[in-house]
């Protein structure tokens, strides 16, 4: 087992090293950059030592070795478009909001959506399965931008009920202004209701026609022992193995809802991060994304063995 | 497993009650002492000196104040003394003499004239690079020091005592004390940004001090900013509201939405997206005026190079391209019908003086578009600019190239004009971002592109300046290049009378647009203003900031 980490983590450092570095030259490669809007009023020799100040006048190997370098040490650099920024700060002020934001979608969404499919699967052919499969499939063709704008406009302005933008910050950061969360709640989260409702019910429809159910159906076991001990288990395999990244994700933010119910999060920062070139915390964005789903990739893979303990990881 | 089944269930359900429980508390109450707004997108700045857009001028002004605040009346723009008690001007016009209140920063320091001056200092110095720094071109031995040919203290700026300003001009400038009234020229304390540098004072926020009617006590990008009234302002007294918030959207539902149920205060929207507050004007809650705009939008012609088509250094051809365009089509397809069609350049708020330009000047190009009034004649115009440039009149060959970023319908517009009115092709190349398109607009490659242009004060020459060839503007606008042109904005630097400037004014648009056409203007803003009906003397001056709410209450 510990090899097996030892092996993934010095993957995990290639990886990133190969990503970091594809991403800078990308990013080197297209003209312009984080400075040209900025600067574009500006006289000839202003324009020169606005770049000298920010360093951006060096030639792009010699920004590769620094940035690398500071990399190595953990240190991304401060944001040309918004200097006091730094990764670590970005991550400390924005990452909070984002992560309530998306673990609160996930909790709603996904323990309904497996309710909802379980029932689907169960009841097949029936008005719940049917509804359930409509239901769903209108609501993952809807993205979620639509979605939010139209929550927003009719439960946030005609109706009132809900706060129309903010989020809760300070000291009901966590826990608290419970108000603010529901409809950006609601705008996420109902995609994963549709997601992962017809993710489980396709998949118990498989094991449900499969010969173990029916050996275990002959040998007289009750229907509700049968989708216990025989269904759930194993349909549950493309679930879990589905639901790391869906958590890992959830957290990093999401643009659309973020950006109509002005959540000051990590997802709007970072698309912005992207528009102004702003290298910095592309870099850092990149490679924590980058991380981020590789680590997840090997829970997953964990995840899996433990479900069905004939997969194995690696072959000696 | 039934364990688990259980739990799956139960956690929905606890989701769900979890989030029913949030709802009632619905606590956006909003008070009389406080005022809300939105903005686009976050200031990039708030260095007094390093200004550039609309949304930073509108927070700087009200947490910071200058020698004189604009005040605005019906679209008419004025000024009014603000840190300055009363000036003086020499006889020959030059010299401008400032004396101040004696007023107070938010850490109780005093404002001194010395300040003034560290911030005219200060925008010029090259190795800052402030984009502004062409604004304080007028006072002597600015220019210079920009552009490292001379030394700061060779710069016309003084303080005689602490409260006394010294300002000396080059040239006599009729309108230099509306210039001198932009943010930029607001006093800066050199103590403070010395202390975190000039880098990190961009944004730093809480390093700030104030001397206008507001603080900043907080800034969330993406968020919203939050400012407290400054209890050490020197007309504090004055100031009713109490508190300001600033949320940053842009979705226009959300601001209907936002104003329909009272949580937003003000809106100022222009061009086609004013069509989706039209629901707004028949609600009882919101007061609706409607504004002439400080900006017009054109047609850039590359006459850098003649474009990738080579054509557009003849004149005739760029002649039958600005008389092609229907500018009553433009500001329907392009504006949504909110803006207004425009024959000239400079925009209808302008004055001289107190006389108004446009009335003086009318529209340049009405004569030009009655002579060409058809697309055959207009089609034989720009065959014979082809003959000029030697190429092929074979109308159907002709492609220009229209550079564009994403989400912009001006290219398909044209694209559909010029088609049917002259029978060319037009091109249109989208950028991906702002980036790429600086960097192929600087490699010349384009014919065609759409611009505006925004005045910073009251006056032509904030319009006419652009296109002297010197300026530094024309690397934007196509790089119009005529002597004739330069040597008459030339003249006026020793003119000062109102009606020999009219008239030299109308002669330089005359020159540039309906001569050499060397734009094609082709409509003017036209700004929609909506507000809770409660709030009053709620400002949106034409020049400078959007609103200025620092005198305005909530009844």
């Amino acid at each position: 087992m510990l090899k097996v980490i030892l092996r993934r983590l010095v993957a995990l450092i290639i990886s990133l090293f190969l990503i970091a570095s594809a991403t800078f030259f990308l990013l080197a490669a297209v003209p312009g950059d984080a400075l040209s809007a900025q600067t574009d009023k500006l006289p000839t020799a202003a324009r020169k030592q606005v770049y000298r100040n920010t360093g951006l006048d060096k030639p792009v190997l010699q920004r590769y070795e620094i940035t690398m370098t500071n990399m190595l040490h953990g240190d991304f650099g401060t944001s040309i478009a918004d200097p006091g920024m730094t990764m670590h700060t970005v991550l400390k002020e924005k990452l909070p909001l984002s992560a309530r934001l998306g673990l609160q979608q996930v909790l709603f969404g996904i323990p309904l959506g497996l309710l909802l499919g379980t029932l689907a699967a169960v009841y097949k052919n029936t008005w719940l399965d049917r509804s359930v499969t409509i239901v769903s499939l209108l609501l993952m063709s809807v993205p979620s931008l639509i979605l939010a704008l139209l929550l927003q406009s009719y439960f946030g302005g005609t109706l009132g009920w809900f706060p129309i933008i903010g989020w809760p910050e300070g000291s009901n950061l966590w826990l608290g202004g419970w108000s603010y969360t529901v409809l950006p709640t609601l705008a996420g989260g109902l995609g994963y209701i549709a997601r992962y409702a017809r993710l489980l019910k396709n998949s118990m429809l498989d094991v449900l026609s499969s010969d173990y159910v029916l050996t275990a159906k002959t040998k007289g076991l009750t229907g509700r022992r049968v989708v216990m001990n025989h269904v759930v288990r194993n349909a549950a395999i493309p679930i879990i193995t589905s639901l790391p990244v869906t958590v890992a994700f959830s957290i990093t933010g999401s643009v659309f809802v973020e950006s109509i119910f002005v959540i000051p999060g990590i997802g709007q920062y970072f698309v912005q991060a992207l528009t102004n070139r702003d290298v910095p915390i592309i870099m850092g964005e990149t490679v924590l994304l980058a991380a981020l789903y590789i680590v997840t990739l090997f829970i997953t893979d964990l995840l899996y063995m433990a479900v069905d303990p004939r997969i194995k990881l690696y072959q000696n | 497993m039934g364990k688990h089944l259980g739990l799956v269930a139960g956690v929905a359900v606890v989701g769900l009650t979890t989030l029913l429980a949030g709802c009632g508390n619905n606590s956006t109450s909003t008070t009389n002492k406080t005022l809300n707004l939105v903005q686009a997108s976050d200031p990039t700045t708030v260095d007094v000196n390093d200004v550039r857009n609309a949304n930073e001028f509108n927070v700087l002004n009200a947490t910071q104040e200058g020698l004189f605040r604009v005040t605005s009346k019906n679209g008419k723009d004025s000024l009014k003394l603000a840190q300055a008690k009363s000036y003086t001007i020499s006889k020959d016009g030059k010299t401008y003499t400032f004396k101040l209140r004696h007023t107070k920063w938010s850490d109780g320091k005093a404002v001194t004239a010395q300040q003034f001056v560290d911030s005219i200092i200060r925008e010029l110095t090259p190795k800052n690079g402030f984009a502004y720094a062409s604004m304080a071109y007028d006072i002597q031995g600015a220019e210079a020091f920009n552009t490292g040919k001379g030394t700061a203290n060779q710069v016309g700026a003084k303080a005689l005592d602490q409260h006394t300003l010294q300002i000396t001009l080059t040239n006599k400038t009729p309108y230099f004390l509306k210039k001198l009234s932009s943010v930029v020229f607001y006093p800066v304390r050199l103590d403070k940004i010395n202390k975190v540098g000039t880098k990190k004072w961009k944004t730093d926020w809480q390093d700030q001090v104030y001397n206008g009617a507001y603080k900043m006590t907080s800034w969330k990008t993406n968020g919203k900013i939050v400012l407290k009234k400054n209890s050490k302002f020197w007309n504090a007294k004055k100031v009713n509201l109490t508190k300001v918030n600033i949320t940053t959207t842009a979705k226009d539902s959300t601001m209907v939405s936002l104003l329909q149920s009272g949580q937003l205060d003000a809106v100022l929207t222009s061009g086609a997206n004013a069509s989706d507050f039209n629901k707004l004007a028949s609600s009882n809650k919101i007061t609706k005026r409607t504004q002439a705009g400080g900006s017009t939008s054109f047609i850039v012609f590359n006459q850098h190079t003649g474009g990738t088509s080579k054509l557009l250094k003849n004149t005739k051809i760029r002649e039958a391209l600005s008389l092609a365009i229907n500018r009553n089509a433009y500001n329907k397809a392009i504006n949504g019908g909110q803006g207004q069609a425009v024959y000239s350049f400079v925009p209808n708020s302008i004055d001289v003086n107190t006389t108004n330009y446009h009335d003086y000047a009318g529209n340049v190009l009405t004569s030009a578009l009655k002579q060409y009034n058809s697309s055959a004649k207009l089609q034989a115009l720009f065959k014979a600019g082809l003959k000029e440039t030697g190429q092929s009149t074979d109308l159907s060959k002709v492609t220009l190239n229209y550079l564009t970023t994403s989400g912009d319908d001006t290219g398909t517009f044209l694209k559909q004009q010029y088609k049917s009115k002259l029978g060319i092709n037009v091109k249109i190349t989208t950028a991906p971002d702002d980036a790429s398109f600086i960097a192929d607009r600087n490699a010349n490659k384009y014919d065609l592109l759409a611009n505006a242009w925004n005045g910073d004060y009251d006056d032509p020459s904030t319009f006419l300046n652009l296109w002297v060839s010197t300026g530094g503007f024309q690397k934007f606008f196509g790089g119009y290049d005529s002597t004739e042109y330069d040597k008459l904005y030339g003249t006026l630097a020793d003119t000062a009378d109102t009606q020999k400037r009219l008239k030299i004014y109308s002669q330089l648009e005359k020159l540039v647009v309906a001569k050499d056409f060397g734009v094609a203007p082709v409509s003017g803003a036209k700004n929609q203003i909506y507000t809770n009906k409660n709030l009053k003397n709620f400002q949106t001056p034409v020049f400078g900031p959007d609103y200025d709410y620092v005198y305005a209450n909530k009844k």
